[in-house]
């Protein structure tokens, strides 16, 4: 089965089943938990606190998005193709901002000027058959993508790397910290917070034969000669730059100086291809009036006169200031999904799913543009997200 | 020298010294020695010393990609990346952790036996240990 825990999407996991007990190999903790989890804090379907059966909340959240002025769809996370497809069309009909993760920082940018071809980018099987220098700047990977430097970027033996990570890999890590990343990897870049953009100028310097002005000079040119002599380079980036920096052009031409492929750690890829397709940006679209720009952004949103969220398999609450998870609970929330989380508890409707690619079936996209098929592994009770949100959409 | 290595190996345990539970004087010597073994007396240890601590393991596979072993003898599973085909690897991660299999092909074990830490080295967690060096 394809493990949608988060978007490395293992193809390689098995999952056995003997009564109530799972057996799950070679999925990583965070994968195993998502498994794991389909009797455990599920979602319960509610309206204003009260219990009340599916279809009394579908009619709830359609007569919530029918009376909002300024309704906003945020999310799909860990989810299909086909939900992704269907939040769009519901944003059609309900006139609403649709947006995901991928607006907070730099994310959506950086994917928008791969999708535009404007920055070299390269699959996840590329990278494992051929990168010789990885650099982890501002992402953890270890702890948000746990299988994706043993599967794809630094210890496996690749076609062209065929003696992996002893002697033919180098993996750099860029942080504020010492994440879990950068215990493993050859070479670690401490940071001060905001001022990576130092950073990058010291290794124009050193691209362009100057000694850097930044940080520990010897260690810097190091890794800048490291990266100059790379023959296959790849930058995965992650919030953390994308928070840290103000001039993200002048990263992209750095990106573009050392001739290293750009990979953005991101979820929900899917949702951003789609928008890309339809209007040519990847998120903060509004289409009440089919505008781009900032102040769709769900953050923006929320500060702005944003009357109804529907929030789709994302715990967003959790990862905004508490000013704005308050204001969340004040507007009329709706939350699709399929456990119960910080997210669903302050929401007026909760609508209980499927979890995808265990109780429900569907297609999804891997970080990298990769497209696989989700299997249903047990029977459920649970409406897929899909159908769930089409029936919201067939009730406005 | 020879009960730490037997306490290393878990041949014996720590309440054979008898001054140290019936001596007043020691009893902080011994708090702090059943402090510092805790962790090896609770892991299960396997027949090479390789201790795998499940509470710190949070099954990203490294290991099992990394180990010389698993390479060897999966090299169309292991070696690239991919979950184990084969069942004579040694490290394989079950219900997200890590779990040690036919540790008598592990390269410290035998007559011939050699101090690898391909699988400690490229643990992030700090989850395998191999406490008698």
């Amino acid at each position: 089965m394809i493990c949608l825990g988060c978007s490395c999407l293992c193809d390689d996991i098995e999952c056995e089943t003997e009564g109530e007990e799972i057996k799950v190999k070679n999925a990583c903790l965070r994968g195993f938990r998502r498994i794991d989890s389909i009797n455990e804090n599920r979602l319960t379907p509610r309206v204003e606190r009260k219990e009340e059966n599916i279809d009394d909340t579908i009619k709830s959240a359609a007569k919530l998005l029918e009376e909002a002025k300024n309704p906003i769809i945020f999310g799909p996370e860990n989810s299909t193709l086909e939900t992704e497809k269907e939040a769009i069309e519901l944003a059609k009909k309900a006139g609403a901002v649709i947006d995901n993760m991928s607006s907070f920082g730099y994310s959506g940018y950086l994917i928008e000027k791969i999708f535009r071809k404007e920055v070299d980018t390269c699959t996840l099987d590329e990278t494992r058959d051929n990168c010789d220098v990885s650099i982890y700047w501002g992402c953890d990977p270890m702890s948000s993508h746990p299988r994706m430097m043993s599967k794809y970027s630094y210890y496996p033996r690749g076609k062209n790397r065929q003696r992996g990570w002893e002697q033919d890999r180098d993996a750099i890590s860029i942080d504020v910290r010492r994440s879990l990343t950068a215990e493993i990897c050859d070479k670690f870049i401490k940071v001060p917070p905001g001022r990576d953009f130092e950073l990058m100028k010291a290794f124009k310097d050193v691209l362009s034969g100057k000694i850097p002005k930044f940080g520990d000079k010897k260690s810097i040119m190091k890794i800048g000669n490291l990266i100059k002599k790379a023959d296959f380079g790849v930058l995965f980036t992650g919030l953390g730059l994308n928070y840290s920096i103000d001039h993200i052009d002048d990263f992209i031409d750095l990106v573009k100086d050392t001739g290293f492929r750009l990979q953005p750690i991101i979820e929900g890829i899917g949702l951003n291809k789609l928008l890309f397709d339809e209007t040519g940006h990847v998120n903060k679209i509004n289409y009440k009036d089919k505008s781009y720009g900032i102040e769709n952004n769900f953050v923006e949103a929320l500060k702005g006169d944003i009357d109804t969220a529907l929030i789709i398999g994302s715990d967003v609450a959790s990862n905004i200031p508490l000013k704005l998870a308050k204001r969340l609970r004040e507007i009329n929330c709706i939350y699709v999904g399929p456990h119960s989380n910080l997210t669903s508890h302050i929401s007026k409707v909760n609508i209980p799913t499927a979890i995808c690619g265990i109780e429900s079936a569907g297609k999804a996209y891997r970080m990298d543009l990769k497209e696989e098929d989700l299997e249903k592994i047990v029977d459920s009770n649970f409406l897929p997200d899909q159908e769930v949100l089409k029936r919201i959409g067939d009730a406005l | 020298m020879s009960f730490a290595f037997k306490l290393l190996k878990k041949e014996i345990t720590l309440d054979k010294c008898t001054p140290l539970y019936e001596e007043e004087d020691y009893e902080e010597d011994r708090r702090a020695l059943e402090e510092m073994l805790r962790p090896l007396m609770e892991a299960e240890m396997t027949e090479t010393g390789l201790v795998i601590h499940e509470d710190l393991c949070f099954g990203c596979g490294n290991c099992v990609v990394a180990c010389p072993v698993n390479v060897a003898e999966d090299p169309k599973g292991c070696a690239i990346g991919n979950g184990p085909t084969s069942d004579k690897v040694i490290l394989k991660v079950e219900n997200g952790k890590v779990k040690a299999a036919n540790v008598e092909s592990c390269r410290r074990f035998g007559e011939h036996r050699i101090l690898c830490n391909a699988c400690i080295t490229p643990c992030p967690a700090k989850a395998i240990e191999f406490p008698g060096g």
